[in-house]
């Protein structure tokens, strides 16, 4: 049950959303789908004074647009929209195969990747997958807008860079290499559940390799060592056995309700090893997404 | 339950408007059964992960749970009351029946809501997106082969039969 003293606000516009997270101030949470913020209010996790929804904001009325080099994803494009789009796809398909396997078709239908990352959950499905394409998040703040890239947007498990009275407007991708990839989620069961293990694995036309790990670490990453010894040596037997076990030495996972800390850490291994070939069997069908 | 903040909505629900007040923090499910009186759709888990409140807001699935009423203020909203029309059962609730996929029948108006939703936009999906558009409706009961065949049963009839085709689409007599 949600306290009856919880406050609803519908801003129409910025000016008006920066009035009112000023007003309610640290227990003024903003939300746009609330598949995240309800579900902690309801179990009391969240000390929340007022809920400001986002979705009916004139200057957020976009899903996605062409900006700069690369693209900006709105705050309030919804996952399934993502997933859904032809040209996200095109150009990001690892994104777009990790957005999907966020809970269920319920919850995609009104979550955001905004949402995704400002929940900074270790688990979370789109962190891997941005970070392998470099992404950063746009914030506004009434001082104006800032770029903040997303390994330093996440500072920890639940919390970002956000301050203040600031939110994040949308989320930026960088035009992308030519490339393949794979997401691969390992999970209890196969259907809706959060990750046990998650792996992101990026071969670029170059012959580099970007690789992440989620739900292994108190954020997801990006094994940069790994990525290093496997750099142009995919063919490599003894360099791919080196990458994993770096990657898996930078994994700092935790026992919880989902697995012990020793299957994750064993698990990361597994899976990056089965992103990176289906990373390699994708690229060799045309460096091209379909399969 | 009439408390707090009153925010006044204009919804459509089963093709009827409705103006209201609803509160802070009532949630979409309750605002249809406690408000409405719609009580086919159920609440189970209260966290987004069952599936047994999903109705359809502006045709497309969502957990009524997980939405404040004060969300749907201009929106359209589908319950499972809105499927039948004059009495006579959606062609997805004749096959639920046929194929024996209601046992307790708790997680039914939900499943039934998530398979309209998805033979709105896919009239003929195969068995494999069948069972990823119902991976948010637990089913204790039935084991979901039974399910499955009721929806994929749907797929075939429309595929043999234009005119149930029509029926699909909710949006056109509303």
């Amino acid at each position: 049950m949600i306290p009856p003293g919880l406050r609803y606000v519908r801003p129409l516009c910025l000016d008006e959303l920066f009035a009112a997270m000023k007003e309610y101030g640290p227990k003024g949470k903003v939300f746009a789908g609330g598949t995240d913020i309800l579900v902690q209010i309801k179990s009391g996790r969240a000390d929340v004074r007022a809920l400001i929804d986002l979705k009916r904001i004139k200057e957020l009325q976009f899903t996605w647009r062409f900006e700069g080099d690369g693209v900006v994803i709105s705050s309030l494009m919804t996952l399934t929209a993502i997933c859904q789009d032809p040209q996200l796809r095109a150009m990001y398909p690892i994104l777009v195969e990790a957005v999907g396997t966020i809970g269920s078709v319920q919850v995609r239908n009104r979550g955001t990747i905004a949402g995704n990352v400002c929940n900074a959950s270790p688990a979370a499905d789109s962190l891997p997958a941005l970070l392998l394409y470099e992404a950063a998040v746009n914030v506004i703040g009434e001082k104006g807008r800032r770029t903040i890239p997303l390994e330093q947007f996440l500072v920890g498990p639940g919390q970002t860079a956000l301050r203040e009275c600031e939110v994040v407007e949308s989320v930026f991708l960088p035009s992308p290499p030519k490339h393949s990839g794979a997401y691969c989620k390992l999970s209890r069961r196969r259907g809706f559940d959060l990750s046990t293990v998650s792996a992101g694995a990026m071969v670029v036309n170059d012959g580099t390799v970007r690789l992440a790990v989620g739900a292994a670490a108190p954020r997801a990453f990006r094994p940069r060592e790994a990525e290093q010894v496997i750099a142009g040596k995919l063919e490599c037997a003894e360099a791919l056995e080196k990458c994993l076990e770096l990657a898996q030495a930078a994994a700092a996972p935790i026992s919880d309700i989902r697995a012990s800390r020793e299957y994750r850490k064993a698990m990361v291994k597994v899976l990056l090893r089965r992103a990176i070939q289906k990373a390699v069997s994708r690229f060799g069908a045309g460096g091209n997404w379909s399969d | 339950m009439i408390e707090g903040q009153q925010i006044p909505i204009v919804v459509t629900v089963n093709g009827v408007m409705h103006q209201l007040a609803v509160s802070s923090n009532e949630t979409l499910a309750q605002m249809l059964r406690d408000t409405l009186g719609l009580t086919g759709t159920k609440e189970s888990c209260g966290k987004g992960e069952c599936g047994a409140c999903t109705v359809l807001l502006n045709g497309v699935a969502v957990n009524s749970c997980l939405v404040l009423a004060a969300e749907v203020d201009g929106c359209e909203v589908l319950t499972i009351e809105g499927l039948s029309k004059d009495g006579s059962l959606d062609p997805l609730q004749q096959a639920f029946i046929r194929e024996g996929a209601i046992q307790c029948g708790f997680c039914t108006p939900g499943m039934i809501m998530a398979a309209k939703a998805l033979l709105l936009k896919n009239p003929r999906p195969t068995r494999q997106e069948v069972a990823e558009a119902l991976v948010g409706n637990i089913c204790r009961c039935t084991g979901y082969e039974s399910i499955l065949r009721a929806v994929m049963s749907c797929v075939e009839e429309s595929s043999n039969n234009t005119q149930e085709h029509g029926r699909e689409c909710w949006n056109e007599d509303h």
